[in-house]
């Protein structure tokens, strides 16, 4: 056994069984006469054909002389399972070590096969295959938001999800005292958000900037100074850059969370095609600014932009352009002053903003919260020196507190723990908000009177109970089949991520819900109404990793064309495409290939796709020669596989193992160094990663995670098409333009390789080939996606004793071509939907 | 034994920062029986998370008599007060990504990220736990940017950071009026009602549920209890006051892109907290950031100036930044250094761990880490370098400075073999 051979095995084992290091006690299982004759046979295996390598101080730190077949230790029973698997699928012992005897193989499998399901299902039986699950932070924002009738941004309260898998697996939630006191935190701020007693908005909140006569903007027109940015038409004032520090509009203050909305009008100045003209909002507290709008304008038509948003105390609007191309000599407004500019720009006439949009006061949130406990308008404004805020309403405190919080707390627990209350349930609740207001003290919020803020505080004690109470956090249910109410709950968190409405909720009490004829009427609704967008960009961020879109930022020297609303528009179109095939009921093969795709202008240009018009995505056809069409060539699939400045092949053919085909390599091990880009353009990744073909310590795994990442290779780091690699050494000018101006910053290096080799043999000389091929994978993909789906509803990982039921949901499937609505059916229909 | 408040009123004088003294009895509630016979001990973490570029920074000699390579020629002035180890690593940090690894500098859980992995404790709640709480707050993390720190529970959970100097300053030292203190009271004990409230809710819910369900109920049961303990902690604490410095509150750095400006001023912070002991264990990470830093010949972002390519002209303006980020912690030494305590200065109360979770940021490699250990009481001067190829594990050096410096009562942490002698 030479040292070489040892070294091949090392990466597969260390992956296999990375939970190896332990041992524990026979004696469980020698006493147990039931299992004894399996374990002889598993252990006869394992002790012929494993342990000659896995034995003491073995490969890849395996010593499969000191374990058991004690599966009631959980890591233990992974092991067993990953030995299972890795056997089964013949990678184990390794392809140049003798073949076992397919017999002994057969038996062996057989018989931890029935021993690894029979622990699995009692332990399914005994406890559920999803242990007692907690809302995840974007649950409780949805759900809270969804109660009260808010729009509060609660998820920053409550500490970050456990980022390594998708958060809403049970096993992997953490829970702290952070925890805890987020949830008062977050309690605290929608109530604050529900129970408006401030002074309502004030009644003139329409406001208009007419741009050209404005003093603030005319200041800096009408300057002594040289440099002047803005130029103007007889009705307008014209923009050419950014410059948020002038275009801010002047006195607009946001003193109260709500709903604003935004107008301007504006045409095109000196451009033949389209510009863009962007709404925006920035934040002093964060120093951050967003885009909250954006918007074509095509030449010759004066056009009316609008939107809807919420804002938030202490935010600021002002508009900007984006698309803008400068002189052909590369010149900016900077350079040449806005009297002889040839460049583009946005003649801006006025801007319009009106809010908070309220047209009731207090809201409807807050008289719905309150019911029929009473509000009383104050004959003055009353000062709050700790809230540093005035009001103007207070809580009455009637007759019978205990009654009225009663009332309360009956109205609101069963909405919020998604089920009826329990007989003698509310009292506890109740007794908090009584006791809070006899004890008194300083109260919340001020009050004309005592009992009036005793009330507040004890309105607040109770509803605080209710949002922080483990009934509203956990999903509850006994093992075995889930009642109705449950149910309801797992069914409106899945595809609504938040709570069930009042239909559900009312089918749930007539217990009609599981009626599986009711439950696919119920998810064809779901699916209608726009909450389902929520499920479509949280699965889209977790499944895909599009969570990760801000982890890098392109080189601003070798991607000078990227910037935030190419970034949106990345996202929004794998979230719209997704959407889409779940609308149609298209199969999952469109994850692989498609014709069409969802696009504006700005992702189109970038893509090279000329003739769109308008910042809306829309459905557009794909020509082959677009090189377009799946996942795999989507921009933020691209972008989360890259960092800013490199593409490497390893990390994108990775991702396409893990979250394409479900099958993750292994982690690299410990001795081999990442490879060290290099981008002065003397070296490709290519000749880099040559060595891993070389090498046989390498070769086993990078055989296949590398070739999906050179069909990738076609593109670069922001998902652009490219044939040849930009660089910062030596090359050829760039002959195309960048917004009407030669590009400088980089140069074209060395051309790209897009073709590669399958671990099977294949070959392939681009992504179209790649593409064909792995459609041969069809089924492996729709696997891959179901598995997700399952786990992404339930909260649990496909396990062991699951596996038979995740086969037939699957061939089920392929009867309906594995459209991806009748997927989300087949979840929600399945055993392990159903059950806890 | 020395009686602790004259000198402190010595240490303060000469501190530079005037600081009122908090009343007696309140020093002496800080300090329990025997304790008050030694200066209290502390611990620093600081990480920069882009890694430092190991050519300007590791000497070619081990050893005392290295010669100061660019980064420690700008440590100079505190040649002695520190030790530069190479050689030093968590084992298994191949993760999910390229910069896993931050998420477990100070746990040394392995393979970040990668499915089925949960973080474990880090060193800093860690010592928390053994050394209780003697002050007003137990641990402090701070960030130059969010609320994300690399401290984790014991169930992986994070806890979070602050970034805000005056947030810090306002905690640490303002006294609220006295409607506030009575409101917050207020809701402290409010707080505890409801989470009084809860523990009886989640036992009832226990009776509903599976035995696995249950445990899950019991771990929110037990958050439950140890929040009321930190509700009633911090009800006594608003008893007490604060120790009032004579300083304007700091004015927060706005600019997130301004890297160095907000180290600076946490770095800052540092021997405030510890002068006047608001605690004892500070964690401190210095985000790396996809943005351009206003510092002179800077004009590409910093995580993409950590992957190089080799580029020379990438790597002279990566030096720029990291240069300040070394400078930062030279500035801190001394900050603590100048300051005294009981007759010693509090550099020698207060050992650190600067360093990176990356080796080589333009590999994502996170072997062969940077790592410093400035201050207490160890024989400093030197390059401990251990072998390029055998990393020794980081939480050797965390041992050490928990055992040998802190001396509190463990045997081993995370990832850790023995303590570290040189």
């Amino acid at each position: 056994m030479g040292p070489m051979r040892i070294g091949s095995l090392f990466p597969i084992l260390l992956f296999a069984f990375p939970l190896f290091s332990f041992e524990v006690s026979r004696a469980a299982w020698e006493m147990d006469p039931a299992v004894g004759d399996v374990e002889v046979s598993v252990e006869a295996y394992v002790q012929k054909y494993c342990v000659a390598c896995h034995g003491e101080g073995g490969a890849g730190k395996l010593d499969l002389t000191k374990k058991s077949l004690d599966f009631s230790d959980r890591s233990l029973f992974r092991s067993w399972v990953r030995l299972y698997d890795r056997v089964n699928r013949g990678e184990m012992p390794p392809p140049d070590e003798p073949r076992p005897d397919s017999h002994d193989t057969e038996l062996m499998l057989a018989k931890l096969g029935q021993l690894l399901l029979a622990q699995n299902e009692k332990t399914q039986k005994d406890e559920g295959r999803v242990v007692l699950r907690r809302l995840t932070r974007t649950e409780y924002e949805n759900s809270v938001n969804d109660l009260l009738g808010i729009r509060g941004d609660l998820a920053s309260l409550l500490p970050s999800e456990n980022g390594a898998g998708f958060d809403m697996v049970a096993a992997d939630q953490g829970l702290s005292p952070q925890h805890i006191r987020g949830y008062f935190l977050a309690a605290n701020r929608a109530l604050d958000l529900a129970i408006r007693l401030e002074p309502p908005p004030e009644s003139k909140t329409l406001k208009r900037y007419d741009f050209k006569s404005h003093p603030e903007i005319r200041k800096h027109i009408d300057t002594e100074r040289k440099q002047v940015i803005l130029g103007e038409t007889v009705d307008a004032i014209i923009l050419f850059t950014n410059a948020s520090y002038i275009y801010k509009l002047p006195d607009f203050h946001v003193s109260q969370q709500g709903v604003y909305r935004m107008r301007a009008e504006a045409y095109s100045y000196q451009s033949e095609g389209p510009v863009t003209l962007t709404l925006n909002s920035g934040n002093y507290k964060r120093g951050t600014t967003q885009v909250l709008h954006a918007a074509d304008i095509v030449p010759g038509k004066v056009t009316l932009v609008e939107k809807e948003f919420v804002l938030e105390p202490g935010e600021y609007l002002f508009p900007g352009v984006a698309g803008l191309s400068s002189q052909a000599d590369g010149k900016t407004i900077w350079n040449v002053g806005p009297k002889d500019y040839k460049g583009s720009g946005i003649a801006l006439k006025w801007v319009e903003v009106e809010g908070p949009i309220q047209p009731r006061w207090p809201p409807p949130c807050t008289e719905e919260l309150l019911g029929s406990i009473e509000v009383r308008e104050l004959p003055q404004k009353r000062w709050d020196p700790v809230k540093q805020r005035n009001y103007q309403y207070e809580i009455v405190a009637g007759e019978n507190v205990r009654e009225e919080l009663t009332q309360l707390v009956e109205r609101w627990a069963p909405r919020a723990f998604r089920r009826p209350l329990q007989a003698g349930e509310s009292q506890a609740i109740v007794e908090l908000g009584v006791r809070a207001f006899e004890r008194g003290g300083t109260n919340a919020r001020g009050g004309t009177n005592e009992r009036s803020g005793n009330m507040d505080r004890a309105v607040r004690v109770a509803c605080s109970a209710i949002l922080t109470s483990p009934e509203f956090l956990f999903l509850t249910s006994k093992p075995g089949r889930l009642d109705d109410f449950s149910l309801a709950s797992r069914l409106s968190l899945f595809l609504w991520r938040g709570l069930p409405d009042r239909e559900l909720m009312q089918l749930a009490q007539d217990r009609k819900l599981s009626d599986p004829r009711i439950l696919r009427e119920q998810v064809e609704r779901m699916l209608r109404d726009p909450k389902s967008y929520r499920m479509v960009v949280d699965f889209a961020k977790q499944w895909l990793r599009l969570s990760e879109i801000d982890a890098t930022s392109p080189d601003s020297r070798l991607y000078p064309e990227f910037d935030g609303l190419l970034q949106a528009a990345m996202i929004d179109e794998t979230n719209e495409y997704l959407r889409y095939l779940i609308q149609e009921d298209l199969s999952s093969d469109f994850l692989i290939d498609s014709d069409f795709t969802f696009l504006n202008r700005r992702l189109a240009e970038h893509y090279g796709i000329e003739g769109l018009v308008g910042q809306e995505m829309r459905k557009v056809e794909l020509k082959p020669e677009w090189m377009r069409g799946g996942l795999l060539t989507h921009a933020s699939v691209l972008k989360v596989t890259a960092n800013g400045t490199t593409t490497s092949p390893v990390r994108r053919g990775s991702w396409v193992l893990t979250h394409l085909l479900g099958e993750p390599p292994p982690a690299p091990p410990p001795a081999v160094g990442a490879i060290e880009p290099d981008t002065r353009g003397v070296t490709t990744i290519r000749e880099l990663l040559a060595k891993h073909r070389s090498d046989p310590t390498c070769a086993g795994c990078h055989q296949t995670i590398d070739p999906p990442g050179f069909a990738l290779e076609s593109y670069d780091v922001i998902g652009g098409f490219r044939t040849r690699f930009r660089t910062q050494g030596k090359g050829d000018a760039v002959e195309a333009t960048l917004l009407g101006r030669r590009i400088w910053e980089y140069k074209m290096g060395a051309p790209v390789d897009c073709g590669g080799i399958l671990a099977t043999g294949e070959t392939f000389s681009d992504i179209r080939e790649f593409k064909k091929l792995l459609l041969q994978k069809r089924e492996q993909v729709a696997r891959n996606l179901l598995t997700r789906w399952i786990v992404f509803a339930t909260g649990a990982e496909i396990e062991f004793a699951d596996r038979d039921d995740l086969e037939a949901m699957l061939k089920s499937s392929s009867n309906k071509n594995f459209g991806l609505r009748s997927m989300i059916h087949e979840v929600v229909q399945s055993k392990l939907f159903l059950e806890k | 034994m020395t009686f602790v408040p004259l000198h402190r009123r010595h240490f303060l004088r000469s501190a530079g920062v005037a600081l009122a003294l908090p009343s007696l009895d309140t020093m002496a509630s800080r300090v329990h029986g025997r304790e008050q016979l030694d200066a209290p001990k502390r611990v620093v973490f600081v990480c920069t998370s882009l890694g430092l570029h190991g050519p300007s920074l590791f000497p070619k000699q081990a050893g005392r008599d290295y010669e100061a390579t660019p980064y420690l020629q700008l440590l100079e002035e505190e040649r002695d007060q520190y030790t530069l180890f190479s050689g030093l690593s968590h084992p298994d940090q191949s993760g999910a990504d390229g910069h896993s690894s931050q998420m477990t500098w100070l746990t040394s859980a392995t393979h970040p990220g990668l499915g089925g992995f949960r973080n474990s404790i880090s060193v800093d709640q860690f010592a928390r736990e053994k050394l209780g709480q003697k002050t007003r707050f137990p641990t402090m993390q701070l960030s130059t940017h969010g609320d994300s720190s690399q401290s984790y529970t014991a169930g992986g959970v994070m806890v979070s950071a602050e970034w805000r100097p005056s947030v810090l300053f306002e905690k640490m030292f303002l006294q609220g009026k006295a409607e506030q203190i009575e409101r917050e009271r207020n809701n402290l004990q409010e707080g505890r009602s409801i989470l009084d409230g809860l523990g009886s809710q989640a036992k009832k819910l226990a009776n509903r549920v599976s035995k696995a369900d249950g445990e899950r109920l019991e771990a929110y049961f037990d958050s439950v209890r140890r929040t009321e303990i930190e509700f009633q902690q911090a009800g006594e604490w608003l008893d007490r006051p604060k120790p009032k410095v004579e300083m304007a509150p700091p004015t927060d750095i706005e600019q997130e892109k301004d890297l160095i400006g907000r180290t600076r001023m946490l770095m800052d912070m540092i021997p405030l907290i510890v002068q006047t002991d608001a605690s004892r264990i500070i964690t401190l990470l210095i985000h790396g950031r996809n943005d351009v830093p206003p510092i002179d010949g800077v004009t590409i972002d910093h995580h993409n100036l950590s992957h190089h390519g080799q580029d020379e002209a990438k790597i002279a303006q990566l030096q720029r930044i990291e240069n300040e980020i070394v400078r930062c912690f030279g500035r801190l030494m001394q900050g603590l250094r100048t300051r005294s305590e009981g007759g010693d200065s509090l550099l020698k109360q207060t050992a650190i761990c600067f360093g990176s979770n990356l080796g080589n940021a333009n590999s994502h490699d996170w072997r062969n880490l940077p790592i410093f250990l400035g201050g207490g009481e160890f024989r400093h001067g030197q390059h401990i370098a251990y072998d390029q190829d055998r990393n020794k594990p980081l939480c050797n050096l965390y041992l050490t400075m928990l055992q040998k410096h802190m001396q509190l009562d463990v045997d081993s942490f995370g990832s850790s073999s023995s303590t570290l002698q040189w």
